[in-house]
């Protein structure tokens, strides 16, 4: 699995927005973790660059 | 422990530091243009602008495109997001940026300081903020 490879090589946070996983009826399973605006706006903050797909 | 008055210089300080700005604050630039015609992106590009106000974060939203129709003084098909953007002020954005063509006339809703934008002057904001995200 891709995402499950990234996070494994980076260490990086794998986090799913609340509303979409809600939306979706995704059951967040690892190694994503369920995460609100909070989240996305404090990890905002402390990365060197935001990258946003819409 | 016996509670004492603090002295004048320390209460002082205490108020200046509530002041102050928040060390961890970045300049943030949303804009939402709604190119996809949806209302889910603006509805989440509204959601991290009242999120990162509510952070304590700079920020500066921007209307462009089918966002704009957010800005009008009726709320069309976006009623309740009309009506959440309202409360802006509340999250420390006062005022909001409309980047409309010159030959366009826009009547604004009158609840939201409304002021214009060019594509020149969002170009230099972007060039001037931290984090720049469109919706």
């Amino acid at each position: 699995m891709a995402w499950q490879q990234i996070a494994d090589d980076t260490q990086a946070e794998l986090l799913l927005c609340s509303q979409a996983a809600e939306e979706h009826a995704i059951n967040a399973g690892s190694p994503f973790k369920i995460g609100g605006l909070g989240a996305l706006v404090e990890a905002a903050v402390r990365s060197d660059r935001v990258v946003s797909f819409v | 422990m016996r509670w004492s008055k603090p002295p004048s210089d320390q209460i002082a300080w205490c108020l200046l530091s509530d002041l102050a700005p928040n060390s961890n604050s970045q300049r943030w630039l949303i804009t939402l243009s709604g190119e996809a015609r949806s209302a889910t992106a603006l509805r989440a590009g509204t959601d991290l602008a009242l999120a990162a106000g509510a952070f304590g974060q700079n920020v500066t939203l921007a209307f462009t495109g089918e966002g704009l129709e957010l800005l009008h003084p009726e709320s069309g098909l976006h009623e309740s997001l009309h009506r959440l953007l309202g409360s802006l002020p509340y999250y420390d954005i006062g005022r909001v940026y409309a980047v409309a063509p010159h030959d366009k006339a826009i009547l604004f809703r009158d609840d939201l300081t409304v002021m214009p934008m060019t594509q020149q002057e969002w170009s230099a904001a972007a060039a001037a903020s931290d984090i720049v995200v469109n919706y």
